[in-house]
């Protein structure tokens, strides 16, 4: 082991004996210098550290979820939908008892609605013992749901889950990822980031390494919970640039954002009070669909791990369909339809609400949600589901 | 790609296990140089073609001196390739700029077009470098390298390439051409350079700059506060962005096998400039002082030649930095730094009655003050700073308080490291606490994306 005291004599101005194979310079100008050995020490204590924090961090900030509970939605404090590790925090705890999980994009989370409006809660109520958790993530797609299920939803396995197909994802080749110029979408964190390949997904090869790497070590999922949740998702740096005279210690102040509300700028009323008017997408062919191949490696990781999966399907707003739109909807339905049925997984696929139920395209209103869950309870595959019943099992 | 990125990571996982297979080979010069081009033509697939250039035409420039009596002709050839390379790549927008100022003023009707060349990193390092080899064994300090593959590995060694230490020919090539040993302690030596050196980088030095950019890119809009504490803050962001990368650097080149010199030693406590020159990029200072400095004359010819050959000297360093007239500025001020302060570095008076602290804090100040140059963007943005700072409005600099704390943090450990009292941070528990909590930092901080190297954008 070098002795580090004699280092500091070794701060020479000069490096010694130039001209040598292995010429004798100064070590450094500091006296940070570690023996193999004690490398190891730092390496298991720093590891230890890793590990130990997240988990102990679970104890000190306070999580009481209720039965209505959703990831938070970005507003200008906070911005916890990014907030993967705290998806998993709340997929555990949702996970503890024998619930139903529902899992989906943001017409699973209640865009345009609070957070005791949305599917989950309805169908909370029909059961009479709100067994329905509300899993769903504001604007995720299928290719970033496949990467939340596969890294931050662990925890979803032998359970009963909820799974929503979203149609409109497969409503245009910018929905489905497929455009060739880099087109902005959310969640690129959870998309697969080296195969298979997204054509609009254009982050170079560092930043997708970063992401790997995050992925899989939880330490780093926390930080940037701490950042979500504490420092305007600013990071440490920049917080302190910012708030220069602030203790950054002080802005963890362990209370997490309020799910209750929807984003500000939703607006509860009709999509025709609203102004939209009926569009034409194009809609792309299953086969080859980006998101469609997402999802069913979705539905086959779920079952992987021992889930029983129902498929609720829609419905969509067709209401908002010109005609040779309306047309290819049906067919995208119809295949969508078919690959369940083939595949035996249980689903439904309900017709289209109401008009004045719609928001937009696919988010109901607080009055849709409420008769689509009466529509889903009335359906008999969802039935045999909930109650647990599948071939050689007894209804719970 | 840089040091402190996920790129290189990959990278040297993939270089470094089949380095340790063929290390004892004739082929780990092959492999350290092809992974070298690899390297450096990540950052531009052309350039690898300008350091074979500047390789080739050196390593043929002495086996011309080797073979001929044409000694004095080959060397300045090398040198004319090394000042072409440079004058068209690095200075020739500069020269142009500089020459159409002169014609506008002169009233004339027309100008230069400028060559607009993106000037390939690390050119005036590497170039500096290959020159050690041409003027070393000029002098006969050298012996003539016979494999151009280890001498091409030599120029192009990816620890180095980019951003130095400028290493010598005759350091170097006698370990390139010897098996390495690489001992488990060779291994944790580079792993503790590497991750100081990313500490510095990712934590410290990234960190202060966020404030310095905030305050140097529009400096009308500050007051002397927020300028003075950006410039003070500058001093100790360069020094962390630099000595980080040249400790990364070393840490890698150890994990190699290879040793190359310190190129920092705590500048900030310095109690002269010349003292400071000792310290601060030492690399580039050695090879001013042994290539430029001592064939002028250095201090041998009188007076007045030694303060005519400092000045010089540090005026074209500064040019050396970037071709902008600022940091001919910045090279003059130390340079007149110099001239002034020689003599009374000498006194007993200076020796010893002058109190440490005081002269490492008038270095510092004067130092500080000669980055304003370094950093401002424009001539017209250096006033700016100068005469606010001297102006003196109070306004709120809204100065990240922890700063004061990091900055405090990092001198009080030099100056303990370099007093009796070192041997506090050299027991094991202190010496593993702050390896730990520099990893922890860092993992903290590699949030934040990835900032280039100051210096990496300027050569």
């Amino acid at each position: 082991m070098p002795d580090c005291s004699k280092t500091g004599k070794a701060h020479g101005l000069q490096p010694v004996g130039f001209g040598s194979a292995r010429a004798e310079v100064p070590f450094s100008s500091n006296n940070v210098r570690l023996s193999p050995r004690e490398w190891l020490v730092a390496g298991a204590i720093a590891a230890a550290v890793f590990w130990l924090i997240p988990i102990l961090w679970q104890r000190i900030e306070p999580f009481e979820p209720g039965p209505d509970y959703r990831i938070p939605y970005p507003d200008s404090e906070h911005s916890l939908a990014e907030d993967y590790w705290m998806y998993r925090r709340w997929c555990r705890e949702a996970c503890r008892e024998d619930n139903i999980l529902v899992v989906g994009d943001s017409v699973i989370w209640g865009h345009y609605v609070y957070a005791d409006q949305t599917l989950s809660h309805y169908l909370g109520g029909l059961s009479g013992d709100n067994r329905f958790r509300n899993l769903g993530v504001d604007g995720i797609h299928p290719a970033a749901l496949e990467g939340l299920v596969q890294h931050y939803a662990g925890d979803l396995t032998g359970k009963r889950v909820l799974l929503f197909c979203n149609p409109l994802w497969m409503a245009s080749d910018e929905r489905d990822l497929k455009t060739g110029r880099e087109d902005g979408f959310q969640h690129p964190r959870l998309v697969p980031q080296f195969s298979p390949r997204i054509p609009c997904y254009k982050e170079p090869l560092e930043g997708r390494l970063g992401v790997v790497v995050q992925r899989n070590a939880g330490f780093l999922g926390w930080v940037n919970h701490l950042r979500l949740a504490y420092f305007q998702s600013s990071d440490f740096a920049a917080w302190t640039r910012d708030n220069p005279y602030a203790d950054p210690l002080r802005a963890i102040t362990l209370e997490l954002p309020s799910p209750h509300e929807p984003p500000p700028d939703a607006e509860a009323e009709p999509w025709t009070a609203k102004g939209i008017e009926p569009y034409n997408p194009p809609w792309v062919d299953l086969e080859t669909s980006i998101q469609w191949a997402a999802f069913r490696r979705t539905v086959r990781t779920l079952q992987g791990r021992g889930n029983r999966v129902f498929v609720l399907v829609g419905p969509f707003n067709e209401h908002m369909l010109m005609e040779p739109s309306l047309a290819k909807y049906r067919k995208v339905q119809a295949g969508i339809a078919a690959w369940l049925e083939a595949s035996g997984i249980p689903h439904c696929v309900p017709p289209a609400l109401p008009s004045e139920l719609y928001a937009d395209a696919s988010h109901p209103l607080a009055a849709g949600y409420q008769e689509l869950a009466r529509r889903l309870w009335a359906n008999e595959s969802f039935a045999k589901f909930r109650q647990g019943v599948a071939a050689g099992l007894a209804p719970r | 790609m840089s040091f402190q990125t996920w790129t290189f990571a990959l990278f040297l996982a993939a270089v470094y296990p089949v380095y340790l297979l063929l290390r004892k080979t004739p082929f780990r010069a092959l492999w350290l140089l092809a992974a070298s081009y690899v390297f450096y033509g990540w950052l531009h697939p052309l350039w690898p073609l300008l350091l074979l250039c500047a390789t080739t035409v050196d390593y043929l420039a002495v086996l011309g001196m080797d073979k001929t009596r044409l000694k004095r002709t080959f060397l300045l050839l090398s040198l004319a390739n090394a000042m072409a390379l440079l004058g068209f790549f690095k200075y020739g927008d500069f020269i142009v700029e500089t020459v159409n100022g002169l014609l506008k003023w002169a009233g004339a009707g027309y100008i230069l077009a400028a060559p607009k060349v993106l000037l390939p990193t690390g050119l005036a390092f590497y170039v500096f470098q290959s020159l050690t080899y041409t003027i070393g064994f000029y002098r006969g300090e050298v012996e003539r390298e016979t494999n151009f593959v280890r001498y091409a590995a030599f120029v192009a060694m990816f620890p180095t390439v980019s951003m130095g230490p400028i290493e010598r020919a005759k350091n170097i090539l006698p370990q390139l051409r010897q098996t390495p040993k690489i001992s488990a302690q060779d291994l944790a030596d580079g792993l503790s350079l590497f991750v100081v050196g990313l500490f510095k980088k990712l934590v410290l030095a990234d960190w202060l700059g966020l404030y310095v950019e905030n305050v140097y890119n529009t400096p009308g809009r500050f007051e002397a506060p927020a300028l003075l504490l950006a410039t003070l803050t500058f001093s100790w962001q360069l020094y962390f962005d630099f000595s980080g990368y040249s400790d990364m650097a070393r840490g890698v080149a150890r994990a190699l096998g290879i040793r190359i010199m310190l190129n920092f030693n705590h500048p900030y406590l310095a109690i002269g400039l010349r003292d400071f020159w000792h310290r601060w990029h030492i690399g580039l200072s050695t090879w001013f002082r042994d290539y430029f400095y001592i064939p002028l004359g250095g201090s041998r010819r009188g007076a007045w030649a030694t303060y005519r050959n400092m000045f010089l000297t540090m005026v074209v360093s500064g040019l050396w930095h970037e071709a902008r007239w600022t940091f001919v500025i910045w090279g003059a001020y130390h340079g007149l730094g110099f001239v002034l302060t020689r003599r009374l570095e000498e006194t007993s008076f200076y020796r010893e009655r002058v109190p440490r602290l005081v002269k490492v804090l008038w270095v510092f100040s004067f130092v500080s003050f000669g980055w304003i140059f370094f950093k401002a963007k424009t001539w017209a943005d250096a006033w700016t700073i100068i005469a606010r700072i001297a102006r003196w409005v109070w306004a709120d600099p809204k100065f990240p308080l922890v700063f004061v704390a990091m900055i405090a943090a990092a001198w009080l450990y030099q100056a303990i490291s370099e007093s009796q009292f070192r041997a506090i941070l050299s027991s094991a528990p202190v010496r593993i606490a702050i390896v730990v909590l520099m990893i922890l930092a860092v993992a903290i901080f590699a949030q934040s994306g990835v900032q280039p190297f100051i210096y990496g954008g300027k050569f």
